[in-house]
């Protein structure tokens, strides 16, 4: 599977990016574990896009970089279009949340990290590919109060540093 | 053939069907500590006066900083002489 990716970051980590080839580790544990992000991008979402939002409106950099990669690998996990991968997840999460009442915890303080953290401990995955919602406190307070979803946000978590195979900066108008 | 995808998940799935009530707790605590130690950040300086720093806000303008998690928040209690 072949796949883009954006990434935005502050002016200084870019240009280390682009001068070593490589992306600097990461210590994010969120959305789909651990990880190095990228905004995906297809016809219904605009990876571009979302990196400038991000960059701009999320993360209030005043100088940024947007560094464009192709991934390539046949180990992932497909979350937003491979059927089994999506129905075998959802059966897990399921699975876990019956383990977690059964230990006396209240479904609402289920976290999905867990899943992610038994795929990084078990398993060799490239990246993982999903869409993710912005329904989380710090992004409603940057304006995601809404039902209908017009932006929904496509994320590539890559694991392994050998699944990028281009590094390219873009041009920001 | 399966793909890597389906094998992986089908291995976890059996995995934690299997899964003790006292493994579960181990996991989730674990889980929970990354979290927690997500959240940690180290301030350097002088604050007066400051009840809250709101992490949403931080830029990450070296590269060993962290992406704070969305949503946390530190509350300083008391402040640096």
């Amino acid at each position: 599977m072949r796949k883009e990716g954006y990434h935005s970051t502050s002016e200084e980590c870019g240009e280390i990016i682009l001068s070593q080839g490589k992306f600097i580790d990461s210590d994010e544990t969120n959305w789909l574990g651990k990880g190095i992000y990228f905004w995906g991008d297809c016809d219904i979402f605009n990876g571009l896009s979302e990196s400038i939002w991000w960059a701009q409106k999320f993360k209030r950099l005043s100088k940024y970089i947007i560094i464009k990669v192709e991934i390539e690998s046949d180990k992932f996990l497909n979350l937003v279009d491979n059927k089994n991968h999506k129905r075998k997840f959802g059966l897990i999460k399921e699975k876990l949340i019956e383990k977690h009442i059964e230990a006396g915890r209240n479904a609402v303080d289920f976290k999905e990290y867990l899943i992610f953290k038994f795929i990084d401990k078990r398993y060799r995955y490239d990246f993982i590919y999903a869409i993710t919602h912005g329904s989380d406190s710090g992004y409603r307070k940057v304006g995601f109060n809404f039902n209908i979803v017009t932006r929904p946000q496509l994320q590539i978590c890559v694991k392994k540093h050998n699944c990028i195979i281009s590094i390219e900066r873009m041009e920001i108008e | 053939m399966m793909d890597y995808g389906t094998k992986t998940l089908t291995d976890l799935l059996d995995y934690v069907k299997n899964m003790s009530v006292d493994e579960y707790n181990r996991a989730y605590e674990e889980a929970m500590k990354d979290l927690s130690e997500f959240n940690l950040i180290t301030v350097a300086g002088t604050f007066t006066n400051v009840q809250s720093i709101d992490l949403n806000y931080l830029d990450a303008t070296k590269p060993q900083n962290f992406t704070p998690n969305r949503g946390s928040s530190i509350t300083i209690l008391s402040t640096a002489a």
